[in-house]
């Protein structure tokens, strides 16, 4: 179990490191296949490799075991980094809240300055429309193939759980 | 090596697990007539239940026969605490997406009312409703209360994720806020 642990926590702090380097030295585009190539393609080579290099001594097991908890550490990391490439308004106005405590914030100053509607759901129109999950069709928005596919794995997700189609916002 | 085999299909299942369990529990919640409740609480209690059973399953089945020392015991539930806890977080922010992202907001309601303008869109997410319904969330979620008349905090807990998130942004050369 010993080299399970380790060769998974190596893979994930190596792929961490590159992430780092890589965001640190070019400029970041396409965010979201370059995690996917560092933390999900990039192991299965080096998998591979190592693999390779020690078969007869260490089972393909091991490295299968590896390999999972390598995923569940980088899908927690990708989820994260939504997080942290993003806005979010939530945290935002508890910040501006704690920068006012212990008196607090009456309800008309706690929104900043930069909620507006097209920093809002106008930005997220936007990119909907640019990632192409949703596309125009005689000015009226409707969803694409791809778009109605995710739609639909969360609306089947949400009647599983017993919980409202539409969640409040 | 049956025992790694039991332990990467005890690893790879636990995320159904919490799933069938979080449903189980908000129908149960239901029941009791606590609508109220957010489902992200439920979905953390439905993940501690999970957690005692996949702890369980993977000593009984795994662990005991493929660990030879102490150092080994440790090693191997510090795996199945880690591979748990990260298919947990990875839930969690599957549900929160379903629940805050706009994105997400903005295609359900396509897929159920069909074609929508721009304009309505824009009317029925308007800046002023998110902020009121995020509000209300923050109360619900203790994060938030009123007291005469002013908001003020009753946890630090998401303004220390907003410290964190703002620390590795800093770390990835990010910009730090779009303010």
């Amino acid at each position: 179990m010993q080299s399970v642990l380790y060769h998974a926590l190596e893979l994930f702090g190596l792929c961490l490191g590159i992430h780092v380097l890589v965001w640190r030295t070019c400029p970041v585009r396409n965010q979201g296949i370059r995690l996917g190539l560092i933390f999900l393609v990039l192991p299965v080579f080096a998998l591979g490799a190592g693999f390779a290099a020690t078969v007869g001594e260490i089972q393909w097991l091991t490295w299968g075991l590896g390999y999972v908890l390598h995923f569940a550490l980088s899908g927690s990391y990708i989820f994260f980094y939504t997080a942290v490439s993003g806005a979010s308004p939530s945290i935002a106005i508890l910040e501006r809240v704690e920068n006012n405590m212990p008196h607090g914030l009456r309800r008309s100053d706690l929104v900043p300055e930069w909620f507006t509607d097209a920093r809002l759901s106008g930005a997220r129109r936007e990119n909907l429309l640019a990632t192409g999950f949703i596309r125009q069709s005689d000015g009226v928005l409707v969803l694409s193939l791809r778009g109605w596919l995710i739609a639909m794995c969360f609306l089947m997700f949400r009647r599983f759980l017993g919980l409202p189609d539409v969640a409040k916002g | 090596m049956n025992g790694f085999r039991a332990l990467g299909a005890v690893s790879v299942s636990a995320p159904v697990g919490i799933c069938v369990a979080h449903a189980v529990l908000s129908r149960v919640i239901r029941y009791w007539g606590r609508r109220s409740f957010p489902p992200q609480f439920v979905a953390l209690g439905a993940a501690a239940i999970v957690l005692i059973a996949v702890t369980w399953v993977s000593w009984s089945t795994a662990l005991r026969y493929v660990c030879e020392s102490r150092l080994d015991v440790f090693c191997g539930i510090t795996y199945v605490l880690l591979t748990y806890g990260g298919f947990s977080w990875c839930y969690f922010n599957v549900l929160n997406a379903s629940e805050t992202s706009l994105h997400v907001h903005i295609m359900t309601s396509l897929l159920i009312e069909g074609g929508v303008s721009a304009k309505e869109l824009s009317r029925k997410y308007s800046a002023k409703d998110m902020i009121e319904s995020r509000i209300e969330r923050m109360i619900a979620l203790g994060q938030l209360m009123e007291r005469d008349g002013c908001f003020v905090l009753r946890s630090r807990t998401l303004v220390v994720v907003g410290r964190v998130i703002n620390g590795w942004r800093k770390i990835l050369r990010l910009r730090l806020s779009p303010g």
